[in-house]
């Protein structure tokens, strides 16, 4: 996959998170990622845009007939990350340093 | 009585601020704002997430407490909520689904195969993103930002999970101020009821 579609399909995500977060009502952060998909979509050759026209879109998180976002080509840290806790080990030590403090 | 999607969507959301207001009070006050409440509600986020992913469907309502934690701390974690607008959406969707297995389980079923029930989908979505945001092994593949995301999709699954499994127990909700799982089963089957 190319690097182009790879960017669209970041872009693709985060502008779901911008929708869904603010119940898909309109935002100054929605009009950034738009206006970057759109330079973002230039770049794609003709095949991906036509993947991409024949799949529908998936940035209506509102929208109960809309394809969720997908990560199958998201780009993969190649060690997996931990969660951690902030800087402690566990929620336990949080809560004992917490009352330590 | 019978209930529409935008009434039923808002007192849904009026419960779901409860469940966040006393989760915060309560559960994940047990320490300070800061590093340590947020260490207390990844904790939360993941032991939930865990319980639900390896969970059975049932009748009688175990999976309700854990479901609610889960969206509670996973509300917390990206420090949102839920409004009647995202009830709605997942109203909607839950309605959609089911009607479309109505209609097409009996061809199924002709044919000798088992369709998972709307409930069973959603919670093979929840899990998978779950799984994804490294919830389940405690590490994940996906950057922090698509960590986000994930969880962002895994509330989304979540509630619409809640709602069919609602829809599906054998709660019957009593005269009692509780708004519990039989509460909540109460009106999410008026408002799709609404909608046959």
């Amino acid at each position: 996959m190319s690097k182009e579609l790879l960017r669209y399909r970041r872009l693709e995500r985060r502008l779901w998170m911008t929708r869904w977060l603010r119940e898909g009502e309109e935002s100054a952060e929605e009009d950034a990622i738009l206006d970057e998909m759109d330079a973002a979509w230039q770049d794609l050759s003709e095949s991906e845009q036509a993947v991409l026209r024949a799949e529908g879109p998936r940035c209506w998180p509102m929208d109960s007939s809309a394809m969720p976002p997908q990560f199958a080509d998201a780009q993969w840290v190649s060690e997996p990350v931990a969660w951690v806790h902030e800087g402690f080990g566990s929620a336990e030590e949080a809560i004992l340093s917490a009352e330590a403090a | 009585m019978v209930r529409g999607f935008n009434d039923v969507s808002a007192e849904l959301s009026q419960w779901f601020d409860s469940v966040l207001g006393l989760t915060e009070r309560s559960l994940f006050g047990i320490a300070p704002e800061g590093p340590h409440r947020d260490a207390v509600v990844l904790d939360t986020m993941i032991r939930n997430a865990r319980i639900v992913f390896g969970a059975e469907l049932d009748a009688d309502g175990r999976l309700y407490s854990p479901l609610c934690f889960f969206l509670a701390s996973a509300c917390r974690h990206l420090r949102t909520t839920l409004g009647p607008g995202h009830w709605r959406a997942a109203l909607e969707n839950v309605s959609r689904l089911r009607k479309q297995w109505s209609a097409t389980g009996p061809e199924y079923a002709a044919l000798g195969l088992d369709l998972d029930t709307p409930a069973a989908r959603f919670k093979t979505e929840l899990d998978e993103a779950v799984r994804q945001a490294g919830l389940i092994d405690g590490a994940g593949f996906l950057s922090k930002e698509d960590r986000r995301i994930a969880i962002g999709l895994a509330i989304n699954w979540g509630m619409r999970l809640l709602l069919a499994y609602a829809a599906d127990s054998s709660c019957v909700a009593d005269s009692s101020a509780r708004r519990d799982l039989a509460w909540l089963a109460e009106r999410v089957r008026s408002a799709l009821a609404e909608r046959t």
